[in-house]
């Protein structure tokens, strides 16, 4: 059946890897559902109306189905030809669409979340925020991470004080919108992490969100905005590596041929998608050391995949191996480690009722393998992961491994 | 209680003559149209039962359930419900009898032989909400699953016990276990270890009527083997709510070959030879070139280039003596033409070898827009013939067929490769597969092994079975499900009536 790509065979080894599907049981709901409405759709069998925009919006976009199908299906390329329209239909996603643009284009608005989702908590309503869209996933007290109290800082800048007198590899962050906002100590350990291992971290002027949430939320022109100023501004610049520690983020910078094919800034684009390193795989490829003390956990650390890193870039042992290390031993997996947390971008937003019941099946895993902390290369997983536990009343840490590793380097420091 | 004394299946009504089924029979079935007006009060009371999440009545939602794995055939569902419980399996089934409204099982819709397709207006009840694990006894060996609980997950869910789930379909990681029962579905490692019927202990079933009855064999229990006819009867006896199923503790040691052969025919001679020589595979596969050429394509297994056929050979079993009888197979394969046999590296190949295999079907898809999988079975000897059979077909309908087999028992899977777009070509396929099954059962075979009848291969019945087989089999189905409510117009050729099946839609372009 036809489309962008191979063919669909309706063979139906997709289904059970679609999280929507597990947890709702409508084929509509499923990868082979939303192939057959969009063929549907373009084939004028079906009406684009507002049952068909539900059950495409309803996609998460974790390409899990694609990972799964035996096809070569590529279920990614055919959705994405849908955003836009789909943008168009539901107000909902109207309504996010303004809120992706302000997350992009002002940084005053995700600060201003976080502080309002951190007051909410210190005044003991952080169980009520929880469960407001938007607000919910804002870490707070999310266990393991400390609020952000640097708004406006970028946290690039305060912490040069492991910068590599010879450096093997020159590298730029990509600090991120959102991420960086939220989860700010994510990016200082990153740059803890690279310097400690002899990679020199340069600031570029005029990087951009990397235009992956624009896209998702159909604004496709938005999206190539950002990403042509992204490859003029990197692609050109005197660095080795683009290392970014939200898989989304990498994702969307590898596929920037595609995304400004036949745009001017084309060229630079496939360059600065082949200098793209998530920051687990940059470490693992060029070599990184073992800390002297490994961190001693009680209990268990679990290991998620996330969705843009195993099914977007087919990467899965390369954050395991950070982990493994920063331990001491190999992390166990989480369980269902192919299936999505629910987070996905919008996704919290438009569906707030489904998300939460996809992420709940991660705090019901995380009791089950009695895990102490759970690691996951990717802010927005650590954030529903985060919320998920955080509901279940669970102890349970959320951590990137790249933190894993720098809390190890910095314990080894104090041997204490 | 109404109507369920068993009568001959040609005295009775196909459906019985109630005033809604009267207007529901009138109702159109085709894709867009909206449930029908008098429908309201049996949806309505349906909704009440299972929720607004048990409910699929949208246009664009109904449509995608209007086929499976077989996609020759098509009709929307009316209406698809979607229990989350035995209890609501029954009630719905019990509104929908009161209303003389016919109705059919799905699983997940991987069946390949349109078995779930919806004839004469049937309600779809999906199983894709039923999907606890009720309960695992590690000590009896057995597991309470619900009938939507995906195959592979019960093997998952007792890993850690050293236990897993003996069944294994190419499809397992999204077939379910209703589906399963449904078809008497085997795979790979039927060969040593039996298909569905050999592993399923008891099942929860909700009869066409709305009751809810256990069937067990467990211990020898005295009177007749319900489970086994049960099993295979493709959701025409019943929905199937739960099964207990048999687990077995994972052999000791597994080591798997690949022989690579100059062709075909070579393979199924090597084939012959291993099982003449007393040893009895776990599993015994074999793949042609073209399949070869699309996993290859998908998996980048590493299979020499030019390679006529490959041979999966899989021993398990105690560690010693496994070597000695790898070294068997590797002397039987040698002697019957192999440029090649190597034994798997490790677990990480051996996987990778698997996932080669169990996905192929699937695989075709890169080498065509759509196939449709023929199943039949030939007694193992005269392998060579249907495969000759096989390619004098393809050539004379210009149609390229891949050949998957599990060799062992003689079950052949041609995979008919096709492309709905050109014209004429959907019905030279129909006509090859019609042509290459009836030559199975003129070499003494069967014209299915694991896919079922379901509508596919319903005009192919007569050509099996005697005219009294089939009238005893009419006379089960009769004594089960008298009005023939449950899943109509499937298996037996004379119940093919009011069919309203539409042909597949010309493709459009992309
Ligand atoms: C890629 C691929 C590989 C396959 N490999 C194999 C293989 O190796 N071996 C094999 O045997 N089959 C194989 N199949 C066929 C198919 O997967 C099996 O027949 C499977 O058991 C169907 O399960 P399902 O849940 O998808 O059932 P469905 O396709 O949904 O239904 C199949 C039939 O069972 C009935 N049914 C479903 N659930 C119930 C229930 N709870 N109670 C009563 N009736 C029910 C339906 O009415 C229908 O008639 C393969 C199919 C594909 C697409
Ligand atoms: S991308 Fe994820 S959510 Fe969307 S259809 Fe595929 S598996 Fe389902
Ligand atoms: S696995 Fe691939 S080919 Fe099969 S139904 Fe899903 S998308 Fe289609």
């Amino acid at each position: 059946m036809g489309g962008p790509g191979l063919p669909c065979v309706h063979c139906g080894l997709c289904l059970d890897t679609c999280p929507t599907y597990r947890v709702l049981g409508t084929e509509a709901d499923s990868p082979r559902g939303r192939i057959y409405i969009m063929e549907g759709i373009r084939d004028g069998e079906l009406e684009f109306d507002d049952e068909a925009a539900l059950h495409l919006s309803r996609c998460l976009g974790c390409l899990a189905c694609e990972s799964a199908c035996p096809s070569g299906v590529s279920f990614g390329r055919r959705i994405e030809e849908f955003r836009p329209r789909l943008a168009e239909r539901t107000g909902s996603t109207r309504r996010w669409q303004d809120l992706a643009r302000k997350a992009y284009t002002s940084d005053a608005l995700v600060d201003a979340g976080v502080k309002v989702a951190s007051l909410l908590d210190r005044a003991g309503l952080g169980g009520v925020r929880r469960k407001v869209p938007g607000l919910g996933l804002l870490p707070g007290s999310l266990p393991g991470s400390q609020p952000s109290s640097s708004a406006g800082v970028s946290p690039l800048r305060r912490s040069t004080s492991h910068q590599p007198l010879r450096a093997r590899a020159r590298v730029a962050v990509l600090t991120g919108c959102v991420a960086d906002r939220v989860l700010p100590d994510i990016n200082r350990d990153t740059v803890e992490v690279l310097q400690r291992n002899g990679i020199e971290v340069v600031e570029v002027a005029g990087q951009q969100c990397c235009g992956a949430l624009a896209l998702h939320a159909g604004l496709t022109s938005d999206a190539v905005e950002l990403a042509a100023a992204n490859a003029n501004a990197l692609a050109g610049s005197d660095i080795d590596f683009v290392v970014t520690t939200a898989a989304g983020c990498s994702a969307m910078l590898r596929d920037y041929a595609h995304v400004l094919a036949g745009t001017s800034a084309a060229g630079r684009g496939e360059e600065l998608a082949s200098m793209s390193r998530d920051i687990c795989e940059l470490l693992v490829e060029i070599g990184f050391d073992a800390p002297a003390r490994p961190l001693e956990a009680r209990g268990n650390v679990a290991f998620h995949d996330a969705c843009h890193l195993l099914h977007a870039q087919g990467i899965s042992s390369a954050p395991r191996r950070v982990c493994e290390v920063a331990l001491g031993r190999a992390p166990v997996d989480l369980g269902e480690n192919a299936i999505c947390c629910g987070s996905a971008g919008s996704y919290n937003i438009d569906h707030p009722v489904l998300s939460a019941e996809i992420g709940a099946r991660k705090a019901e895993l995380a009791r089950e393998r009695k895990a102490t902390v759970v690691a996951v290369a990717n802010v927005g997983c650590m954030l529903q992961i985060g919320q998920a536990v955080a509901l279940a009343g669970l102890p349970t840490l959320v951590k990137h491994p790249v933190q894993l590793l720098a809390e190890a380097y910095r314990r080894s420091d104090t041997g204490a | 209680m109404q109507d369920n004394s068993p009568r001959s299946f040609a005295e009775r009504p196909v459906v019985a003559p109630a005033t809604t089924q009267d207007a529901l029979q009138a109702a159109p079935h085709l894709a867009t149209a909206p449930p029908a007006g008098s429908d309201r009060r049996v949806v309505d009371a349906i909704r009440e039962i299972v929720g607004p999440r048990g409910i699929v009545d949208g246009a664009s939602a109904r449509k995608v359930y209007e086929c499976d794995g077989y996609t020759l055939e098509k009709s929307v569902p009316r209406l698809v419900v979607l229990p989350a419980t035995t209890e609501e399996t029954s009630r719905v089934v019990s509104v929908l009898a009161g209303a003389g409204i016919p109705f059919v099982p799905r699983g997940a819709g991987t069946g390949v032989s349109g078995g779930c397709l919806p004839l004469q207006s049937a309600v779809m009840i999906g199983t894709s909400r039923l999907r606890r694990i009720r309960s695992i006894d590690v000590e009896a060996r057995t597991a309470e699953v619900e009938a939507g609980v995906v195959n592979l997950e019960v093997s998952r869910a007792v890993d850690a016990h050293g236990l897993y789930y003996a069944p294994d379909p190419s499809s397992q990681s999204a077939c379910s276990i209703g589906g399963n029962v449904a078809e008497n579905s085997g795979g790979p490692h039927t060969l040593k270890y039996g298909v569905t019927v050999n592993h399923v202990l008891a099942l929860e079933v909700v009869l066409p009527d709305g009751r809810v009855i256990w069937l067990d064999r467990e211990y020898d229990a005295p009177g007749y083997d319900l489970v086994g006819i049960f099993t295979g009867s493709e959701g025409t006896l019943g929905l199937v709510t739960a099964a207990r199923v048999r687990l077995m503790r994972k052999p000791e040691s597994v080591t798997t070959l690949l022989a690579v052969f100059p062709g075909v025919a070579q393979a199924s001679r090597a084939v012959s030879a291993i099982i003449a020589a007393g040893i009895i595979p776990a599993a015994l596969e074999m793949m042609d070139a073209l399949v070869i050429e699309a996993v290859e394509a998908a998996y980048h297994f590493g299979f020499p280039a030019g390679a006529g056929a490959v041979l999966l050979i899989e021993l398990d079993g105690i560690a010693a003596g496994l070597d000695a009888l790898a070294a068997r197979v590797h002397d039987c394969c040698t002697r019957e033409g192999a440029s090649e046999v190597k034994r798997a590296a490790g677990e990480e190949e051996r996987a990778l070898l698997w996932k080669s295999r169990k996905r192929a079907f699937g695989a075709m898809g890169r080498l065509a827009p759509a196939y449709c999988t023929q199943d039949g079975v030939v007694p193992r000897s005269r392998l060579p013939e249907i495969v000759a059979k096989i390619a004098e077909v393809a050539s004379r309908y210009h149609l390229r067929i891949a050949n998957l087999m599990h060799a062992g028992d003689g079950n052949i899977h041609p995979l008919v490769l096709y492309d709905e777009d050109v014209p004429g070509e959907v019905e030279r396929v129909l006509a090859a597969g019609n042509e290459i099954l009836t030559a199975c059962i003129e070499l003494g075979g069967s014209i299915t092994g694991e896919h079922g009848i379901g509508i596919e291969k319903m005009a192919l019945m007569p050509k099996s079975f005697t005219a009294p087989t089939l009238a005893a089999m009419e006379d089960i189905r009769t004594a089960f499900n008298p009005r023939g409510l449950c899943n109509p117009g499937k298996i037996l050729p004379s119940s093919r009536t009011c069919v309203e099946v539409r042909r597949p839609r010309p493709r459009g372009g992309g």
